[in-house]
């Protein structure tokens, strides 16, 4: 899923937001926030601006404990959490089909 | 903000090892991973593994004692010249040429959020005969919900914390291994022989091309351990056709308070990335705690 740069920095706005006002998120808030995680690990290079820095805060520290318990995510390769039953990662290698693919950094 | 990005800082070499060795224990445990708070706490057997005739780091105390091993360390003072190996006659771990086709290797490592990588380049490699991978271990407190990650741990004294411990991407690593039988490597190689038994369906956290390895990670599951630490070695692959391999330079790195503030190792403050001339013995000990079998 391609995504420019613009458009990933509104939706990590969007989800810091909603990590800090959602106390109940549900599997599609939970899969959403980690691919949006997942991208910015792939992209380390994001994460000097401070609303990445904002939302990488908040979901290490509030989501990625929680995805085990809500998601049955299991610790595997590079540390990483998988759910065979969603076929989602996060983390670990940072593959394509569970992030976004940001069209500006990857031409530049 | 929780994003430490560090130049690297060479540390190599026994002094950087001396600070860490201490004493090692491996504790067995019957509970398997991923299955629930362990109930029962594991029973504890102190391993006593032999020393190891490349690293001769067992327990802590002694100096590597091959050349080859040290030749790692010192590449500018290389053991006397002699002749290098034919494939067919592997030259002995003492015999490394003063013109020997392994460089010292340039390690870069960087951290940022939760993303490590880093790259080596061992240039010339010639010796190498199938290039070169990493192998990538890990040490974590027990996990915030008392799931065992690994099948052994080991402390760090005089730290009072045990830590679960494995070689990701290893046998006994959460996610299964990456390659068959006794190759504990961490990156994939698609194109390595098939001997090596790459399981294809693992991927390939980074890249190995030539003489340059660049492992990766974004080790999500730190958010659940007080303390996640990784050490990352680099492994020249068939050294001289010899079937073994040689470990090289490793990098220390890892996190404090549950992923969010960059600690190297459990014995120091360091945020790391700390490049190593040489890997720890408490790399060596969890490694020949999955694969006591493997050749290195």
């Amino acid at each position: 899923m391609d995504i420019t740069r613009a458009d990933l920095l509104a939706a990590l706005e969007r989800a810091a937001t909603g990590i800090e006002e959602t106390t109940l998120p549900d599997q599609e808030d939970l899969l959403g926030w980690a691919r949006l995680w997942n991208t910015i690990s792939f992209y380390p290079e994001l994460q000097k601006s401070e609303e990445v820095a904002r939302f990488h805060q908040l979901f290490v520290s509030r989501i990625l404990p929680q995805l085990p318990a809500k998601l049955g995510m299991q610790t595997s390769r590079g540390m990483s959490l998988h759910s065979p039953e969603l076929d989602f990662t996060v983390g670990g290698l940072l593959e394509e089909r569970y992030r976004y693919r940001v069209r500006d950094l990857e031409d530049s | 903000m929780v994003t430490a990005t560090r130049a690297v800082a060479s540390r190599s070499g026994p002094d950087a090892d001396a600070a860490l060795h201490a004493a090692p224990t491996r504790q067995a445990s019957a509970h398997k991973p991923n299955q629930g708070p362990r109930k029962v706490p594991p029973s504890r057997v102190q391993a006593s593994a032999p020393a190891h005739p490349r690293c001769g780091c067992e327990g802590g105390a002694a100096r590597p004692s091959s050349s080859a091993w040290r030749y790692y360390q010192a590449p500018s003072a290389p053991a006397a010249p002699s002749a290098p190996a034919a494939p067919s006659a592997p030259a002995a771990p003492s015999a490394v040429p003063a013109a020997s086709g392994v460089g010292a290797g340039a390690v870069t490592a960087s951290l940022s959020g939760l993303t490590f990588s880093a790259s080596g380049d061992f240039s010339p490699c010639a010796d190498c005969v199938d290039g070169f991978e990493a192998i990538q271990v890990f040490w974590g407190t027990q996990r915030t919900d008392g799931v065992q990650v690994g099948q052994f741990q080991r402390a760090f004294p005089p730290l009072a914390a045990t830590y679960d411990s494995f070689v990701d991407g290893g046998r006994d690593s959460p996610g299964g291994a990456t390659y068959s039988g006794e190759h504990p490597y961490y990156i994939g190689r698609p194109d390595l022989p098939a001997s090596y038994g790459y399981n294809s369906s693992m991927g390939s956290a980074g890249s190995a091309s030539g003489c340059v390895v660049s492992p990766s990670d974004a080790p999500a599951a730190a958010a659940l351990h007080q303390e996640a630490y990784f050490e990352t070695a680099f492994v020249c692959l068939n050294f001289r056709g010899s079937g073994e391999d040689e470990i090289t330079k490793s990098v220390q790195w890892g996190f404090d308070q549950l992923g969010t503030v960059p600690k190297a190792h459990p014995r120091t403050t360091d945020p790391g990335p700390i490049v190593r001339g040489s890997p720890s013995a408490e790399f060596g000990d969890t490694l020949r705690a999955d694969y006591p079998a493997y050749p290195f």
